[in-house]
């Protein structure tokens, strides 16, 4: 008979307080009283402990030993000999969490890994089978259920961290089906222990841990790096730096921390002194002028080499701002023109229906008082006053002579810094829009600027024409024209880093939960050892209950 | 451990009750007159006891002449004498005694010391016998409340005797010294060093002609025993140990063993007309001598 923890043995010696205690128990208490006269009237047998209690007492003591070798024998996991003969099927999986790229003494936490995994590996019998799977999203298998120990050991090799945070839990589950599958497949997992999510032990097949330590040393790391351009300024790029620390308690006031570098086109731009960055989580943002495209680098420089490198700097790269080209057709109007030729970035070009593009490109057109062809659907359009009906809904045959702004949505994009309060209209048309357009600006009811501008194919539709604008109209409708051309800009994507993640910068470790214990949301301080089987549980409370009743029968026992 | 402080053991409020229960006892015994007590003896009082026959060197004074003119003989006329009694209190000072809290030997010698009040105070000869401590003096029979301090401090200095000695037998060292006859008051827990001994103890009183009225001062705790369990029981007096197995029937059994005791000590004392009274060592010595009073056979 073999034991999968031998180890636990050593709770065996367990026995020796016990029978000390029992031995200790077991002598008489010394109790002075003020004669002996009526003890020794007793009869002898009532004075005396014969031998049968004696022989009792004996028996409490085989019952408490008896409950302990059966709870050691318990852990042990004994395996019956019929089982050691049986093949064995097992899944190991690699957790490849960024944080098992760690480093402790010169070898991380997955060469770790794989030196444990390449001993069971080596320690295979021939009729044994084993399936590889390295977590990520998705899980990859990495070796097929093969016996072949040199296929296993080549396919270990490849394995990689992750640059991004990932999950056990889809490899859990693809190995619990895997395993559900393969009959009496057992799971075995590789890990640190690193995650922002509890576990789940997959209920059908029993589940081994083993756990690679994390290091001691204070990790110091880079846990958001992204850059975008503003949606105001295009040309200003806002770049933003977020750091952690792994275990602050540990370090206490010595901590040393390391600096932070910002570099642009691979020049270094600015520097924070370490003396700034020393703190559990720092945060900085950048605002840099950048219209071409550019690479954005920022590293933490220490010195003394923390556990985990990966974290130690990012890059992003930004898109150059993007030229928008606008279409203008119908009547020209020398105001809008001037308009857009004012703004950077913006192409201007001027055409009639009969030359518009057969396939409408990314550009803008804008329709002043003219409808668009039919079937014409282009990404982003402007209609000015548009007549008859259309996208925009139905052009009413009555004007509206006199109509001011009364209500607006101040707070959207199109209309951020436009001020709209008091302006007055002279020709606006009465339109009636079609349900799924939303009112951006009206007149007591009636719309003047409306349109559709958050799905794919956005348009705007204004009830006024630029023909009769008053003085303060003309000082707002460029700030309108410049939102409506940086909304389209795309060139306004954030770009992040690919990083750890918080959770393996602190190389914060989670435990592990039963199914039950994950469900429930408890969070035991320590869930080790997992038990194998769920009769344990069983056996385990039965022998609890044995014990308390042992404890409470005792005296009963001895006595009478 | 008993003390020796004649004012921790005789504090001032004790004092007060003795005088209380001195009153108290006057009514009992409804004025008698001082010395009101016949002696055995015969004497020169004036009720007539008995004749007998003239003898060379008798007072001619009491010769019976009526007597003579009818049977012509001289004979002599014997009157009882009246004389006062004396009170002979018993204290056991073995070891047994020094148990409890407070400590049976404290109550008992608070117990005895008014006793001794009383018999003072009804004109009585009282003398203190410390049964067991050959060491401590006895306090012989004397009158007069003046010598209640002397007697008290006589009291705090007795003390306990380690060595064991059989309660017939140090009663027996007491009757060898023939003391006069007179009431006797035995204050013991009577735990001898069999279950006959005590009996033992009490027929030497008897033999030696003294009345005998008997206190038994026990602690609550002797009756009964706590704990389950083995247990090595000592002696507190001898010394010795005894190994023993405490469950609810050895429990029983001891209680049992205690009850009969005492019932045949009452049956003893009951066919010889032997005043016995137990005591609780816990409860307040003037509430034991008012019971003691109550009782009677204790005080004449």
């Amino acid at each position: 008979m073999t034991f999968l923890w031998p180890a636990a043995w050593f709770l065996a010696l367990l026995a020796i307080p016990v029978i000390i205690f029992y031995l200790i128990r077991n002598l008489p208490r010394r109790k002075p009283v003020s004669t002996l006269l009526f003890w020794d009237l007793l009869p002898a047998r009532k004075r005396s402990s014969p031998l049968w209690r004696k022989l009792r007492r004996l028996f409490s003591l085989l019952l408490q030993l008896l409950f302990l070798f059966l709870l050691v024998l318990l852990l042990a996991q004994p395996l019956m000999p019929w089982q050691e003969k049986a093949a064995q099927s097992v899944i190991f999986i690699v957790d490849t969490n960024p944080s098992m790229a760690a480093e402790s003494g010169g070898t991380s936490s997955l060469d770790r890994a794989k030196k444990i995994l390449r001993t069971r590996i080596r320690a295979l019998r021939a009729t044994d089978e084993v399936l590889l799977i390295a977590s990520g999203n998705p899980p990859r298998i990495i070796q097929r259920w093969t016996s072949n120990r040199k296929l296993l050991l080549e396919a270990l090799e490849p394995i990689e961290v992750s640059g991004t945070a990932v999950s056990v839990a889809p490899a859990l589950n693809l190995a619990a089906d895997l395993a559900s599958g393969e009959g009496s497949a057992k799971i075995a997992i590789l890990t640190n222990e690193v995650g922002d999510e509890i576990w789940k032990k997959p209920t059908d097949a029993s589940l081994e841990v083993i756990s690679i330590p994390l290091p001691e040393n204070t990790n110091y790391g880079l846990n958001h790096f992204s850059a975008t351009r503003s949606r105001v300024d295009p040309e200003t790029v806002l770049i933003h730096v977020r750091t952690t620390r792994s275990n602050p308690e540990a370090d206490g006031d010595d901590f040393q921390a390391p600096r932070l570098e910002l570099l642009v086109n691979d020049q270094l731009t600015d520097v924070i002194p370490s003396e700034e960055v020393a703190a559990d989580s720092f945060r900085k943002t950048w605002s840099l002028s950048l219209t071409d495209a550019a690479t954005l680098k920022t590293r933490l420089i220490a010195e003394v080499n923390d556990p985990l490198s990966s974290d130690d700097q990012a890059e992003v790269s930004i898109a150059p701002v993007e030229n928008l080209s606008v279409y203008l057709v119908g009547p020209r109007n020398s105001f809008l023109t001037a308009v857009l030729s004012a703004m950077d970035q913006v192409t201007v070009e001027e055409t009639v229906i009969e030359d518009l593009p057969s396939k409408p490109t990314d550009a803008l057109f804008i329709f002043n008082q003219i409808a668009p062809p039919d079937h014409f659907r282009p990404a982003a359009s402007l209609y000015i006053r548009p007549p008859g009906s259309g996208v925009w809904g139905t052009q009413s045959p009555e004007l509206l002579p006199e109509s001011i702004v009364s209500e607006w949505e101040e707070n959207h994009d199109l209309l951020r810094h436009v001020d709209l309060d008091q302006v007055f209209f002279n020709d606006s048309a009465r339109y009636e829009p079609l349900p799924a357009a939303s009112i951006f600006a009206e007149s007591f009811g009636d719309p003047l600027i409306f349109g559709e501008w958050e799905d794919e194919n956005q348009w705007l539709a204004t009830s006024f024409s630029l023909d009769h604008p008053d003085l303060v109209y003309r000082t707002v409708f460029p700030i309108f024209i410049g939102n409506l051309v940086r909304s389209l800009n795309h060139s306004t994507e954030p770009a992040a880093a690919r990083l750890p993640g918080d959770v393996a910068s602190q190389l914060r470790a989670r435990p592990i939960l039963e199914a039950s214990q994950a469900d429930s949301g408890d969070m035991p301080a320590t869930a080790r050892p997992l038990f194998l089987f769920s009769w344990h549980h069983w056996i385990l409370l039965l022998a609890i209950i044995w014990t308390l009743a042992e404890w409470h029968t005792y005296h009963r026992r001895i006595t009478e | 451990m008993p003390t020796q402080d004649v004012n921790e053991l005789f504090d001032a409020e004790f004092l007060r009750q003795l005088e209380s229960l001195r009153l108290l006892s006057r009514k009992l015994i409804n004025g008698r007159q001082k010395a009101e007590r016949r002696s055995s003896k015969k004497g020169t009082s004036v009720e007539f006891a008995e004749y007998r026959r003239f003898n060379h060197g008798d007072d001619w004074r009491h010769i019976d002449w009526n007597a003579y003119a009818r049977w012509r003989q001289l004979v002599f006329k014997l009157y009882e004498e009246e004389e006062d009694l004396h009170v002979h209190l018993l204290l056991d000072c073995t070891l047994s005694m020094d148990w409890g809290e407070p400590s049976k030997f404290d109550r008992a010698r608070q117990i005895l010391a008014g006793l001794a009040y009383l018999a003072l105070a009804n004109l009585d000869r009282a003398g203190v016998v410390p049964l067991g401590n050959s060491r401590h003096p006895v306090w012989h029979p004397s009158r007069g409340r003046g010598k209640f301090l002397a007697l008290l401090r006589h009291l705090a200095a007795c003390e306990v005797d380690p060595t064991h000695q059989s309660l017939a037998k140090i009663v027996r060292s007491w009757t060898d010294t023939r003391p006069r006859r007179g009431l006797t008051i035995l204050i013991s827990d009577l735990w001898g060093s069999d279950e006959h001994d005590a009996i033992r103890a009490l027929d030497q009183l008897r033999h030696s002609r003294q009345e005998i009225a008997v206190l038994q001062i026990i602690h609550p705790s002797e009756l009964t025993v706590e704990g389950r369990g083995d247990y090595e029981l000592i002696d507190q007096e001898t010394r010795q140990a005894r190994k023993i197995l405490l469950d609810p029937a050895t429990r029983k059994a001891f209680e049992a063993k205690v009850a009969d005791y005492g019932k045949t000590l009452i049956s003893y004392c009951r066919r010889h007309g032997i005043p016995f009274l137990q005591v609780d060592c816990g409860d307040d010595p003037a509430g034991i001598l008012k019971n003691i009073l109550m009782q009677g056979g204790f005080i004449r």
